[in-house]
């Protein structure tokens, strides 16, 4: 931004300094220029008026520091300007001036910045906004909370009121309808009202009862395990016909699809039976029957017909192996752990 | 029926001592594999599991563990986070594994202090984490326990919210041929 010299003069902003680089310029085109200054290519401080940039003068360098606004005459030298800084522009300076000055060079400040100004402008006001926006609604939101509450306490007053009512009215033998769903239908002991009891239907128990009702029996002493002593287990319509056939292969007419994930019980009595489709065990060119070698050793061979169910706690086809186990104490109760000391 | 009910809401840690299960599992089927990835799986049901912690030792001298090492990095993979110490040790001609218990115990309590679970699972009948149990309980967790039966002590259960019982569980995962091992 362009600054009258003159006018400035008048104002006696640079009173002094101003004639000295009058005199020592006074055959040069010069102007005054307020300048901000920043770190240049090479570290040392520059401005620009325009697309050009200026550089403050050799003897003048030192003085200067990046970031810093100085009134500065400008030469044009080539292709560059050359800047003779003579007075910094620091909160100071303002208690060194009269209105007007101030009002002059606020303006010229706000020129030279008008871009970065009127956003950070623009952010503020934003900001306000948004906090405004915030605070409200927050205040709103408190405000309901705090109906809610006292409606909240109301209404568990009213209700402890009313249950303490109950108590003592229901002991001194009154029925206290609270509400129209609590009615009671008036029914003494003394009345005999004549009642149709329909026959309760129920539903005909399938021929083949579930083969493994209760597979996850409490096995020991504190809680029983969560879930897993539950009838998990569900037939489907026609329940699951597996059959072990010789080879070691089971065989159902619902494995369709190529590959299964077969996982068996540490004690052999289950096996659970999942499709997916990076399983283990493959299924034989659609002939429903899974090949697994693993069985060998642990159940006898077939043919036989064994007990299935789909388990949804497992997601899959749970088979029972008991009836063909090899070993049934297998063992196992004598051993111990892992010794960890 | 239990006290305690399946809570989706609930955020699950499981620890596993792999040690523990994993010599007893192998002494009985060879050829099966230790699924933990079903094992776990099955233990949280639909709960929200936060984390997996296996605890393994492994034997002090380069290449001795190489299989182990293997094991531990396909476990990392399927998201375990393996604690293995170069602890294990020969006493009296038995191997014994060191600091395990106690990495594990320090783990769950941590971890129950900090607030980052609801239900703490262990897989192990260990009686030693009966304190670190107890500690977690008083922490306002719910600590559930998964073991064998011969392999879990009568204090560990009895302590336990909830106790399931790892026989029954199909959790051993088998192949057509008795060397493939395709993990999900």
């Amino acid at each position: 931004m362009k600054i009258d010299l003159l006018e400035l003069q008048k104002k006696g902003i640079i009173a002094g300094d101003i004639d000295r680089m009058e005199l020592e310029y006074e055959d040069s085109i010069a102007s005054i220029r307020i300048l901000n200054f920043i770190v240049g290519n090479n570290g040392l401080p520059i401005a620009h008026i325009g697309k050009k940039v200026v550089l403050p003068e050799w003897d003048y360098a030192g003085m200067v520091e990046p970031g810093d606004i100085w009134f500065c005459v400008v030469k044009e030298k080539d292709t560059c300007y050359l800047a003779y800084p003579f007075k910094k522009v620091t909160a100071a300076i303002y208690s060194e001036l009269d209105t007007e000055s101030i009002r002059i060079l606020v303006e010229a400040l706000y020129n030279s910045n008008k871009q970065l100004m009127d956003q950070r402008m623009k952010e503020l006001a934003m900001e306000e906004a948004i906090t405004k926006v915030a605070e409200d609604m927050n205040k709103s939101i408190r405000n309901e909370m705090d109906a809610l509450k006292i409606e909240m306490d109301r209404l568990n007053n009213e209700n402890s009121m009313l249950r303490s009512l109950s108590d003592c009215n229901a002991s001194e033998g009154h029925i206290i309808l609270t509400s129209e769903e609590d009615t009671i239908p008036e029914v003494r002991e003394s009345e005999h009202v004549p009642v149709t009891v329909e026959a309760p239907h129920i539903e005909p128990v399938p021929a083949e009862a579930p083969i493994i009702p209760y597979i996850y029996n409490a096995p020991a002493p504190g809680l029983p395990s969560m879930g897993m002593n539950e009838p998990v287990g569900e037939s489907g319509p026609s329940g699951y016909e597996v059959k072990l056939l010789p080879g070691y292969r089971i065989y159902s007419p619902s494995f369709t699809e190529d590959r299964y994930f077969v996982h068996i019980s540490y004690n052999k009595k289950y096996m659970l039976v999942r499709p997916h489709n990076k399983g283990s065990v493959i299924c034989m060119n659609n002939q429903n029957y899974l090949i697994i070698s693993d069985l060998e050793n642990m159940i006898k061979d077939g043919p036989a017909v064994l007990g299935a169910e789909y388990n949804r706690k497992y997601c899959g086809l749970l088979i029972d192996l008991s009836s063909v186990l090899l070993d049934t104490t297998m063992a196992l109760d004598g051993m111990n752990g892992f010794n960890d000391e | 029926m239990s006290l305690y009910k399946e809570n989706p809401n609930h955020r699950v840690m499981v620890f596993i001592d792999y040690r523990n299960l994993s010599e007893c599992m192998s002494a009985v089927s060879p050829n099966l594999g230790l699924d933990l990835y079903r094992l776990t799986d099955v233990l949280v049901s639909n709960r929200e599991l936060v984390g997996a912690y296996v605890f393994d030792a492994t034997w002090p001298y380069p290449g001795k563990d190489d299989d182990n090492v293997k094991l531990h990095n396909s476990l990392r993979k399927q998201g375990f986070r393996l604690v293995v110490t170069n602890s294990m040790n020969r006493l009296g001609g038995k191997v014994v594994q060191k600091e395990t218990d106690v990495s594990l115990a320090c783990e769950m309590v941590e971890h129950a202090l900090l607030d980052h679970y609801d239900v703490a699972i262990v897989v192990s009948g260990d009686r030693d984490f009966v304190p670190a149990m107890k500690k977690v309980q008083s922490a306002g967790k719910r600590v559930e326990m998964a073991a064998l039966k011969h392999t879990c002590s009568e204090e560990a259960i009895n302590i336990a919210d909830v106790y399931y019982l790892l026989d029954d569980m199909p959790f051993l995962l088998m192949s057509s041929s008795s060397n493939s091992g395709v993990k999900e």
